[in-house]
């Protein structure tokens, strides 16, 4: 165990890689340990033996020629391919977890918590769902919501008849007055006619009142 | 003409640099291969491999001045990939007690060593032998022993391309030189006379 520690020693000092102060060391461990000198000598005469393995030549003669590519190869390899399908990769799963996100739902209903993820809108499928699932208290919703829609329905169109025939009373009410205000204006017109055919008479009659007067008043001689 | 300027220069479209990089490089590179695999039909095929590999992945190098950790780098994984094809059906070294490697040697150096210089007296290919010892002790340890014996790597250079502590890189090439020395033992390699001869 004690000469375990030198193996790696024995090694360097074979190869000459050996730190000073560790082939002093291990030169005093060699003088008092005959295995260990031993074993540095037969490595060294094994290393020897080996060495009378010479070089051969490869006898083979390998020439590389440049590669003709093709134009379109040539595009391709500047494209980056790899890059850019790690690019595109990259975006997809970023999409299709924002559609998951996207058109992740939750709900609760009747005491019951519903989560569903999906990666598009798919509300059919939802309300085929939640059909399977009515109760009567939903049928009794769903009626009374029938019903308010129904007679919000009918007052609606109460309103709109009212509306309907206000408009056409007021329709009727405008085209009255408008008579109306042209038969006063005939019957205005038509008075002051009248009234200036009147006037005129009256002067006219007046006026021979005045001439027969004095006609008479020449005729008849005064008494003295 | 540095590494560096070469790959410049290919980077900017001048293939004949790549080409003196192969040119720089291919020895070595065939010699760490031919004595990892023990077999040089399959040295040239990983060879090759290798620097198409490295054609086509050199623009990926950030760090130029990396190259020759990065080419071996690459020589080594196409070393170990075709070192584990070639080794189905065959004895898995790798399933052999790693602690133990004295017991591992001897089971090993049993395998062949009908085949040692002995029994072969007219075959004095000394070279033929130290391929066919370092195919017998565990890939690991032959890796270290090829760079640190044939490449003259530093140990840092070997823990940059196997990417292991420095202290386990020694570790195994303690244990693959003390297996190495084994076999040569047994092969009667280590003979003072065969020392010197070749």
């Amino acid at each position: 165990m004690k000469c375990e520690k030198y193996k790696n020693l024995i090694i360097d000092e074979l190869y000459d890689e050996i730190e000073p102060a560790d082939r002093l060391r291990l030169r005093e461990h060699l003088r008092t340990c005959p295995d260990c000198t031993e074993k540095l000598r037969s490595l060294r005469i094994t290393s020897q033996i080996l060495q009378k393995w010479p070089d051969t030549e490869p006898q083979i003669n390998l020439t590389f020629i440049p590669e003709k590519r093709p134009a379109f190869s040539d595009w391709l390899k500047k494209l980056h391919i790899r890059k850019i399908a790690y690019g595109m990769a990259t975006a997809c799963a970023g999409l299709l977890i924002l559609l998951a996100i996207g058109n992740t739902r939750f709900s609760y209903r009747n005491g019951n918590f519903d989560f569903q993820v999906s990666l598009f809108p798919n509300r059919p499928a939802m309300q085929a769902q939640s059909t399977n699932v009515l109760t009567k208290a939903d049928l009794e919703q769903f009626k009374l919501q029938n019903d308010s829609t129904v007679n919000r329905l009918i007052a609606e169109n109460n309103d709109h008849e009212k509306i309907r025939q206000a408009v056409l009373i007021s329709t009727l009410y405008k085209e009255l007055e408008a008579k109306r205000q042209s038969d006063l204006l005939v019957v205005s017109r038509a008075l002051q006619q009248v009234h200036y055919g009147t006037e005129e008479r009256i002067n006219q009659t007046d006026r021979a009142l005045e001439s027969l007067i004095q006609y008479v008043n020449y005729q008849t001689p005064v008494n003295p | 003409m540095t590494d560096e300027l070469l790959i410049e220069k290919f980077l900017k479209g001048q293939t004949d640099a790549f080409n003196t990089l192969v040119w720089r490089w291919e020895k070595p590179l065939y010699n760490f291969i031919l004595r990892y695999l023990g077999d040089s039909d399959k040295a040239k095929d990983v060879l090759q491999n290798t620097f198409i590999r490295a054609y086509k992945s050199l623009p990926k190098l950030k760090d130029r001045s990396r190259f020759a950790t990065w080419i071996y780098q690459i020589a080594l994984n196409q070393c170990h990939d075709c070192w584990k094809a070639s080794q189905s059906g065959h004895l898995n070294l790798s399933e052999l007690d790693n602690d133990d490697p004295d017991k591992k040697y001897e089971r090993l150096t049993l395998i062949d060593s009908a085949h040692g210089p002995e029994k072969s007296a007219h075959n004095n290919d000394l070279a033929e032998y130290l391929r066919r010892a370092l195919m017998l002790i565990p890939e690991e340890q032959r890796v270290v022993i090829i760079m640190k014996e044939y490449h003259g790597l530093k140990f840092t250079e070997i823990e940059a391309i196997l990417q292991v502590p420095i202290n386990t890189v020694k570790s195994r090439l303690y244990y693959g030189l003390s297996a190495m020395q084994k076999i040569f033992k047994q092969w009667g390699l280590d003979r003072e006379d065969l020392r010197y001869e070749v």
